[in-house]
């Protein structure tokens, strides 16, 4: 363990994570990933001795970010094409916070049916010595594409699906929670579109009125 | 021999100049299907001023001959050169874009309903194309398109002159659909669109990858026979592998069927050439890279945190230089799926 940390660092290093600023006119081999300070030299948050920590996070509806436990209601979304997507992000520590892989996917327990989004992300260190995908930053976040559902046997809205998260950092380091959450429509202008696209049997182009 | 070797080569590269000249002036140009044969469409001729990105939605019908259906099996697409991309849909839910506003509705720059993706969500793909060159595809015998007659589509026309990429002449598109008559078809082509949202790539976090799944649905084999994908001047590698659409991980390299390293020219993977079988509930697993580079100078960091700032309000302590999610090709990017396929059991959209 402690050989994949050391390679974690100096793979961060020599890659400029965690090195030089963040001045927007500066070239690509300059740019540093947010931590905190305290982290910066390393890109690592937390204790390099001790085993990752993860805390699943989704986008609301209100444009926040709440912690997401067993059992959780997540919203369903629009993203700017249209279609619906959960939110789905991670605070951690004891990982590396530069240029992590991020996976979100969901499950159907009855066809064991996925829809998955995987991405690059940083971690933004807290006061508190974690790392977190940046709240305000849907590109920092899995959008794991549920509607139109063209895949789920079930409504989207009206059942339980398994979530998986996943955060692996560039020394793979992996860190993995899976449980129990109830997407459903977030309120507000896409509610009715949310209701038709994500329901069982819909079919593409089908009239929504 | 050595003084013939050397005038074929002289011969071999005066045609290519001529050949090249050719190409980078070549005008869209295709000979309309005989009566009873098919149906032409063509875009008016317009102008892409020099810095400009200039993406029309063009309305048309499929023409009413009579018939319940109009099966097409061949299609053939040529455009001027530029041409950023091209797409065709079905019109369905009417939003902001709207063929009772006007058959041809101009959008220049990002702004403007044509360059607004929400509008279409729920509109099937028809045919796509990026080449240069006339695109003819001839689908396998007994697989066709069905067409309602009367039923409105959409080509969607986007040219740019900029840094990225130019265009000599005006924007042109023209397309041929050649039919066949309906006892001949013995299955309907349809078609998957997948696109990752809020991606950005940025100067800290400057080689993202981003990974996707889209299922058929489809409760027996389907065989995929198209394949093309799309992003921008930062893309490096665009994959996608045959997928069982339950697992997890990236597919083996082994069923990786498409790969994109040239955002400017992807391929367009086709019958028969690609004939690949995707097991009953699978689908496409996809994978889009990027490495993030400066901006022109003439747009800047600057220039390009403007645009996320005023399109994304994105808050000033998030601008990082960051080319997003969007189709205006010098400061933002895709990753897009285009991919075909038969027996047909529903078009499909992933977002």
């Amino acid at each position: 363990m402690f050989g994949a940390r050391f390679l974690a660092v100096l793979l961060m290093f020599l890659s400029g994570c965690g090195g030089g600023n963040s001045s927007s006119s500066g070239s690509s081999s300059s740019y540093s990933c947010d931590v905190d300070s305290s982290t910066r030299e390393s890109g690592f948050i937390g204790d390099e001795s001790s085993e990752p920590e993860i805390e699943v996070r989704a986008l609301t509806d209100s444009g926040g970010s709440q912690v997401v436990e067993g059992g959780d209601p997540v919203a369903m979304q629009q993203p700017p094409q249209g279609g619906m997507v959960i939110y789905v992000g991670a605070r951690a520590r004891n990982i590396g916070a530069c240029g992590l892989r991020l996976t979100a996917f969901i499950r159907d327990s009855t066809s064991g049916q996925v829809r998955l989004d995987s991405r690059t992300v940083n971690l933004r260190g807290d006061d508190e010595g974690w790392g977190t995908t940046t709240a305000t930053d849907t590109s920092a976040y899995a959008n794991v594409s549920v509607c139109p559902n063209q895949w789920s046997p079930s409504d989207l809205f009206a059942g339980s699906y398994s979530l998986t998260v996943e955060l692996r950092d560039l020394a793979g380091i992996t860190v993995t929670k899976t449980f129990e959450v109830s997407p459903y429509c977030a309120a507000g202008t896409y509610f009715a579109t949310c209701e038709c696209i994500c329901r069982a049997g819909y079919q593409l182009g089908e009239s929504c009125n | 021999m050595t003084r013939t070797f050397g005038l074929l080569i002289v011969a071999a590269t005066f045609l290519g100049l001529l050949q090249g000249c050719g190409s980078d002036n070549s005008v869209a140009d295709l000979e309309e299907p005989a009566a009873g044969e098919g149906f032409h469409f063509e875009t008016s001729s317009f102008e892409v001023p020099p810095g400009a990105e200039i993406q029309n939605c063009f309305f048309f019908q499929v023409p009413d001959d009579g018939a319940d259906s109009t099966y097409v099996n061949t299609i053939e697409v040529a455009m001027n050169k530029g041409s950023h991309h091209m797409n065709i849909f079905r019109v369905r839910t009417i939003k902001e874009l709207d063929p009772e506003n006007g058959l041809v509705q101009e959008a220049r720059d990002g702004e403007g309903e044509c360059f607004r993706s929400s509008n279409w969500s729920d509109w099937p793909l028809v045919i796509n194309s990026q080449s240069d060159e006339t695109v003819s595809w001839t689908l396998p015998e007994g697989v066709a398109h069905n067409f309602e007659p009367g039923e409105w589509l959409m080509l969607q026309s986007h040219y740019v002159n900029a840094t990225t990429q130019k265009t000599p002449e005006n924007g042109h598109v023209e397309v041929n659909f050649y039919s066949v008559p309906g006892e001949n078809v013995t299955d309907e082509l349809g078609t998957l669109f997948a696109t990752k949202q809020s991606i950005r790539i940025c100067k800290s976090n400057p080689a993202p990858t981003f990974e996707g799944t889209c299922q058929f649905n489809s409760d027996t084999p389907i065989q995929v026979i198209g394949a093309n994908a799309h992003f921008h001047s930062r893309g490096t590698v665009f994959d996608m592998y045959s997928w069982d659409g339950t697992s997890t991980s990236t597919p083996a390299e082994s069923t990786r069927f498409y790969q994109s390293t040239d955002w400017d020219h992807p391929p367009m993977d086709r019958s028969p050439d690609l004939n690949l079988t995707v097991p009953a509930k699978g689908g496409i697993w996809y994978t889009c890279s990027y490495e993030w580079e400066e901006p022109p100078e003439d747009v800047g960091c600057e220039g390009i945190d403007s645009f996320d700032s005023s399109v994304y309000n994105t808050p000033d302590d998030q601008l990082d230089c960051c080319y997003t999610f969007g189709g205006v090709v010098e400061q933002s990017e895709h990753c897009n799926i285009f991919v075909y396929y038969y027996p047909k059991k529903d078009d499909i959209a992933c977002f």
